[in-house]
């Protein structure tokens, strides 16, 4: 019952949804779930719409709750200015990514889209140079390299603390493993959109890559995806300026129909009418090859040791050599900074590889 | 007519967002992310474009069919603190 209605409120708005009413036992219990799902920003819409009669306490709750989101999206956005200028001063370029740019380009108000980290595109080759100027500006990393060449060859993104211990991601691809070494990188950050934040405009990705990367995210990332970023993927379909032919050939073209497919359709669950792009993911076969790469990011336990024998496979010869040495044999630095001995990294793929565990 | 150096308005590096019943702004060099509530929101809202304090109390006492020296007294110290704050420019 609370997963349907939190589905609903995720539906909230979208063509063909159904009504929004208030759950038994009043919103209170499922607060949290509003959270962390990404919707308390749909929520205290639904309550300024009028779409929903809350009592006092659930009425407050949700206003206490989508308070201290935006208060945080606001010190989050700061952050992302203050990186952007780092990196225009560098003279890198450089994409917005996800919740920081979706509820800005892809919601009526951003205050309808809550996000709890920034997330930044750079080439492969900028990698290296954006990471270090972000750290000369204050930025943390708490988890150093695998190795000297790791992050522009093969990682899908460095990790940084900002000044107030906030999340930086620096992104080289959209997703892990073997799905996010097969992307076009140099296609992915082509024909850039733009968004206004207060007097800046700063540069994200098209439509598009936007869609693309989400419906990624959710096959992916999570292992339960959030409904938060179900809706994102509901709304960027419905977009007009996307072509549901040219989207299908570039999830192609990065041989990421499978996963991309995968995300749309979890829009099922909303209950609202699909779009076209929605539709086409419906229709599209799924390789037994694909269908084992998607195996890889199925359960929580073991998973990076699967994704990385999985990545392993679809990496061109030159650079197999070096993503097993980096994993095997990682940097004294990295090592430390995760409390592993020397030898713990060998004996952990041995038994990914002999013990096959979901 | 008032004139330009009378006018006030949001600055525009304010990084802002609506909540339930209120409006929060983080001005650039701001120590902290300020909450606009009841009245405010209708000065905040009626500030995205150049008025004076003036026009300011007038257009709200219309909107809202109150007193405009009600109004006045009611929104000088919230213009002033965000005046303060860096969020509005000018006044």
């Amino acid at each position: 019952m609370a997963d349907d209605w939190l589905a609903r409120l995720a539906a909230y708005g979208l063509p063909g949804a159904e009504p929004l009413v208030v759950p038994e036992g009043g919103i209170g219990p499922l607060l949290p779930a509003v959270v962390r799902h990404k919707l308390i920003g749909v929520a205290a819409a639904a309550v300024i719409e009028g779409a929903v009669d809350l009592d006092e306490s659930d009425h407050a709750a949700v206003a206490v709750a989508h308070e201290a989101a935006m208060r945080e999206s606001l010190l989050l956005e700061e952050m992302l200015l203050e990186a952007v200028d780092v990196l225009d001063q560098a003279g890198l370029d450089h994409r917005v990514l996800k919740g920081a740019a979706l509820a800005h380009l892809v919601y009526d108000d951003p205050s309808d889209r809550s996000f709890g980290d920034n997330d930044l595109l750079l080439a492969p080759h900028q990698i290296d140079q954006g990471v270090a100027a972000l750290i000369a500006a204050g930025a943390v990393r708490p988890v150093p390299a695998l190795s000297g060449s790791f992050d522009r060859r093969f990682a899908k993104s460095v990790t940084l603390r900002w000044r107030g211990g906030t999340e930086l991601d620096v992104h080289r691809t959209l997703a892990p493993g073997p799905f996010g070494l097969l992307i076009d990188l140099g296609d992915l950050a082509r024909d850039p959109a733009e968004f206004r934040l207060a007097d800046r405009a700063l540069l994200t990705l098209s439509s598009d890559r936007h869609l693309l990367h989400g419906a990624m995210h959710v096959a992916l990332g999570d292992v339960d995806a959030r409904l938060g970023n179900v809706r994102d993927l509901a709304l960027l379909a419905a977009q007009p300026g996307i072509d549901p032919i040219a989207f299908a050939e570039a999830a192609q073209r990065w041989q990421c129909a499978a996963p991309v497919a995968t995300g749309l359709r979890s829009t099922k669950v909303l209950g609202h009418r699909r779009s076209a792009i929605e539709r086409w993911a419906d229709e599209v076969t799924i390789s037994e090859e694909d269908r084992r790469r998607l195996e890889v990011y199925d359960s929580r336990q073991g998973r990076f040791r699967r994704q990385a024998l999985a990545s392993w496979r679809v990496l061109g010869w030159r650079d197999r050599a070096a993503f097993a040495k980096a994993l095997l044999v990682p940097s004294a630095t990295n090592r430390a900074a995760r409390g592993r001995g020397r030898g713990d990294a060998v004996a952990g793929l041995a038994r990914s590889s002999t013990r096959p565990d979901r | 007519m008032s004139s330009d150096a009378d006018r006030m308005v949001r600055r525009a590096p304010v990084l802002w967002r609506t909540t339930i019943g209120a409006v929060l702004v983080r001005a650039p060099g701001g120590s902290e992310v300020t909450k606009i509530a009841g009245t405010g929101v209708a000065l905040w809202e009626a500030l995205v474009e150049p008025r004076s304090f003036d026009d300011l109390c007038a257009h709200l006492a219309s909107v809202h069919s109150v007193d405009p020296a009600t109004v006045a007294q009611d929104l000088r110290p919230v213009v002033d603190d965000l005046i303060a704050r860096g969020a509005l420019a000018g006044g």
